[in-house]
């Protein structure tokens, strides 16, 4: 098993190596650097502009400066935000807990509903369950969030007026985890349609997958429950592949929060991101970047783990 | 023979389709939809960029058919134009996908070794890393004309393409009639062309529909954001990002609900066509 997960931690390296050095290049391609920024504001002498170019290390080449700031990240110092002035971990470290908020929110209510639907798609075919988890999976597959999203604002939030459409606390005397629930409600509904069809795709498949196997053959064979049947023998199975299904919707939980995150001013990565780069903050956009590709890495890394302890065949290959 | 079976297989697979109702009617509306956003702007001649100083934030009545915006812009014109943009993206960038995944793919399968796992190995990072941020990201940096988003979503999507091949080809290229193939000593690239593909190419026909619908829904994701196409210019992203403003969501229905309307029927329509062609593919998969 060491073997294993060093195995799997050196295959991630190349993959963290690639997407940093993709994204820093990005960035410092683009046009409009923050000096030019801070010059457009007024005149400056060209002794302030080198120290300016200086002060943010754009005086030294590229690859220069992609060690530099990789040595720099490595140690937890990712750079100042020219935007804010502040430290660009601090800008960060606030907006994780947000976004962690809504992600894991999302992700637990679809599969809390999407593993019993799925489960009973699979069990009884042609029944209300199953149509259910077809359309669950059509919708989730056709539905553009950020439309759905402002339907539902203009619906709950101005209409009828029940749901809060900004923000993850009410400006005024907010606080507290029912007022959190409430603002929770629009943003993952969206994100948990986009995330349920997929998960109870995958439920379903996976489910007549092992229906079928011998083994769950013999164990009715044997008079067992239809309950202890379905729980013990064939969800068991299945769940393996349903386990590698939430890791391909990570990229989606960051990516799809992103806009969702725009709609509903949630206070989290993606609206940093996006004011990150309408004012060209390179150091921001780099560290809301490296730290999604380590997250996306490490999830990866340990839903392989749980995979391989799941499946010993995996491990020795 | 094997012509004469993938003939029969063929016609068998396009009376399928034909039965599937829904399958048809998405097909005909995705095909009037198309005439519509390429005859319309001629016929009509329709200016999505046009300004009518004297009605702004008009709803609709006889001379603006859907009203305008707070520019006097004809939202009927936007809605139009912006139509044909949007599915120009989603048709352009599925095709780019397809001509970067599918020899990638074909190539990692037939090859194996060194070729197939760089390529399974990169298409691995790129399925891992979320499309949104990378392009939100490319987009600040080199702009965002049409070309340069096309381009992206379709070099980011190359991987479900590749991987399908992939899996296809594998199960291919051990089977009886390959290995007969070989054992004649037909060259590689005859094996590749006249043996494997066409017999691996009938799944990308259904991921093609529902490539061309994701792509849809990315490139209006990013307008919607502002990453996208850049007004004055229309796509159906950036129409509705006007009901970002509270007075447009709120008091003008008309500038963002047909925009929105038309993306969602046209991305249904095209996932229709797809379950159709899946369904008629392979009458046994219809209740996976």
């Amino acid at each position: 098993m060491a073997r294993y997960i060093a195995k799997r931690l050196l295959q991630a390296i190349p993959a963290f190596l690639i997407i940093t050095v993709i994204v820093f290049l990005l960035s410092n391609a683009a046009p409009g650097s923050p000096i030019d920024l801070i010059k457009s504001a007024g005149d400056i002498t060209p002794e302030a502009e080198h120290a300016l170019m200086v002060q943010y290390g754009l005086d030294k080449p590229v690859v220069v400066r992609y060690f530099i700031w990789l040595g720099n990240m490595l140690s937890g110092d990712m750079g100042i935000s020219s935007r804010t002035q502040q430290p660009v971990w601090s800008l960060i470290s606030e907006r994780i807990g947000p976004t962690l908020v809504l992600s894991l929110y999302s992700l637990l209510v679809s599969l809390l509903i999407a593993i019993p639907v799925g489960v009973m798609a699979a069990l009884k075919p042609y029944s209300i369950w199953d149509n259910i988890s077809s359309v669950a999976s059509f919708v989730g597959a056709a539905a553009p969030n950020f439309f759905v999203a402002l339907v539902l604002v203009y619906v709950f939030s101005i209409k009828l007026g029940v749901l809060p459409s900004m923000g993850m606390y009410a400006a005024s005397g907010g606080g507290g985890i029912g007022d959190l629930a409430r603002h929770l409600v629009l943003p993952g509904f969206v994100m948990v349609i986009q995330l349920l069809g997929t998960f109870v795709k995958q439920t379903r498949g996976s489910m007549l997958e092992v229906m079928n196997e011998e083994y769950v053959k013999t164990a009715r064979a044997k008079g067992l429950s239809e309950l202890r049947v379905t729980v013990k023998h064939i969800l068991r199975n299945a769940w393996i592949p349903i386990v590698s299904c939430i890791a391909t919707t990570v990229p989606l939980l960051v990516g799809g929060a992103t806009v969702t995150e725009q709609v509903f001013g949630w206070p989290g990565m993606g609206t940093l991101l996006i004011q990150s780069i309408s004012q060209r903050d390179y150091n921001t956009i780099m560290g809301i970047t490296v730290l999604i590709s380590i997250a996306v890495l490490v999830v990866n890394l340990l839903l392989d783990l749980v995979y391989a302890f799941l499946d010993p065949k995996i491990r020795f290959d | 023979m094997k012509t004469q079976t993938g003939q029969k297989k063929k016609s068998e697979a396009f009376r399928n389709f034909k039965k599937h109702k829904m399958a048809m009617i998405g097909l005909t509306i995705i095909t009037l939809e198309i005439l519509c956003v390429l005859i319309l702007p001629l016929l009509l001649h329709l200016d999505p960029v046009a300004i009518d100083r004297t009605a702004f934030n008009q709803a609709p009545g006889q001379v603006h058919l859907l009203g305008t915006d707070e520019v006097g812009r004809d939202m009927f014109a936007r809605v139009v134009c912006g139509g044909q943009v949007s599915i120009l993206i989603g048709f352009a960038a599925t095709a780019i996908s397809v001509l970067v995944g599918l020899p990638l793919g074909l190539v990692a399968a037939y090859y194996r070794g060194r070729a197939e796992s760089l390529i399974m190995r990169t298409a691995d990072i790129f399925m891992s890393f979320p499309a949104m941020v990378l392009i939100l990201v490319v987009v600040a940096v080199f702009g965002s004309e049409i070309p340069i988003i096309i381009f992206l979503i379709g070099i980011l999507n190359w991987p479900a393409i590749a991987k399908l091949i992939y899996g296809n080809v594998l199960s291919l290229r051990g089977r009886e009639f390959v290995e007969a193939e070989r054992a004649i000593g037909s060259s590689d690239l005859k094996i590749i062309f006249k043996t494997i593909l066409p017999n691996a190419i009938a799944p990308l026909w259904v991921a093609l529909a529902f490539r061309i619908s994701s792509a849809m829904i990315t490139e209006s994701a990013l307008s919607f954001l502002g990453a996208g196409v850049q007004p004055p210019q229309a796509s159906w992203g950036n129409i509705i990002q006007a009901a970002t403003s509270l007075a447009v969501l709120t008091k003008r229905w008309w500038i963002w609900i047909p925009a929105g309307v038309c993306l969602v029927v046209t991305i249904v329509c095209i996932n229709f066509v797809g379950e159709g062609i899946r369904d008629a593919l392979d009458p046994k998969m219809k209740r996976l």
